[in-house]
């Protein structure tokens, strides 16, 4: 896409599928998504002559929705919002590693996926966790893993400076992540 | 040997990248000793395998709501360009 102009029904029929499960994803719910989906494409036209080539459009979009769904939660949510995002998993390595970093928590056999893939009762916890997750560790994880950004497009986005930090985002992530199914569902059988 | 709490982050990364050979030696040396960390790793393609392939990807914007956008979005951008 090479026009001067921005072309938001374009936009729309290229990426309205991404856009929109990744507010899904993040928000929970369809008429918000729609939403957001309709406000960053209008953000992007009216935009976008500060688009500079440098990401793929897809990038610069997410990075708009990105923005618009860290106001949505500034406006609606009553949690507060920590400074450090990663703050807390600080604590989750304590609880998870002694101090010569071997585990000292049991974990539980999950089986298979493919049971948990058709359980509707799953998906709502597993988005629950998802949606637990620091702003900043929901929007890695969703970008890199569901969308597939690229490692690059990842830190351009979520404006993460190397790739090493990536990594490191990544793995805390993830095992924030396993935690948080562990207890709301793995464990409760 | 590598601790469990660096394999959590090598196992992670593995997910990314093809790593070099010693560290995915070392990766496997650890995995062979180490009931813990195979069930971290069968926790984290588990977990891939759920968004990556399953769910995730089966959300699309509904046809009535990207026909609702086009139209708003139409209406609001008209005449600008
Ligand atoms: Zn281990």
């Amino acid at each position: 896409m090479t026009q001067l102009t921005g072309d938001p029904a374009a936009w729309l029929a290229d990426y309205g599928d991404a856009l929109y499960r990744y507010a899904m994803l993040r928000v929970r719910s369809e008429p918000l998504a729609e939403d957001m989906v309709q406000e960053t494409l209008l953000a992007a036209w009216q935009s976008f002559a500060q688009f500079n080539g440098q990401s793929s459009v897809k990038t610069w979009l997410i990075g708009i929705m990105k923005h618009k769904i860290i106001d949505h939660f500034r406006k609606y949510s009553h949690e507060t919002e920590s400074l450090d995002d990663f703050e807390d998993t600080d604590e989750l390595l304590a609880h998870s590693f002694d101090a010569d970093g071997h585990w000292k928590i049991k974990l539980i056999d999950w089986g298979t996926p493919d049971k948990s893939i058709n359980d509707e009762q799953f998906w709502q916890v597993f988005y629950r966790c998802l949606a637990r997750l620091p702003q900043n560790m929901a929007d890695l994880f969703i970008l890199r893993t569901v969308e597939g950004l690229s490692s690059e497009e990842c830190c351009k986005v979520l404006a993460i400076e190397t790739t090493n930090q990536l990594c490191v985002a990544l793995s805390r992530t993830r095992l924030k992540l396993r935690q948080c199914l562990e207890i709301q569902w793995f464990d409760q059988g | 040997m590598l601790s469990c709490k660096k394999m959590t982050d090598l196992l992670s990364d593995s997910l990314e990248t093809r790593l070099p050979w010693p560290k995915r030696w070392a990766m496997k040396l650890h995995l062979m000793v180490c009931v813990t960390c195979r069930r971290y790793r069968r926790h984290l393609l588990f977990m891939q395998k759920m968004l990556a392939g399953g769910r995730g990807k089966a959300m699309p914007l509904p046809e009535a709501a990207r026909l609702r956008i086009k139209e708003k979005l139409a209406g609001k951008t008209k005449g600008w360009d």
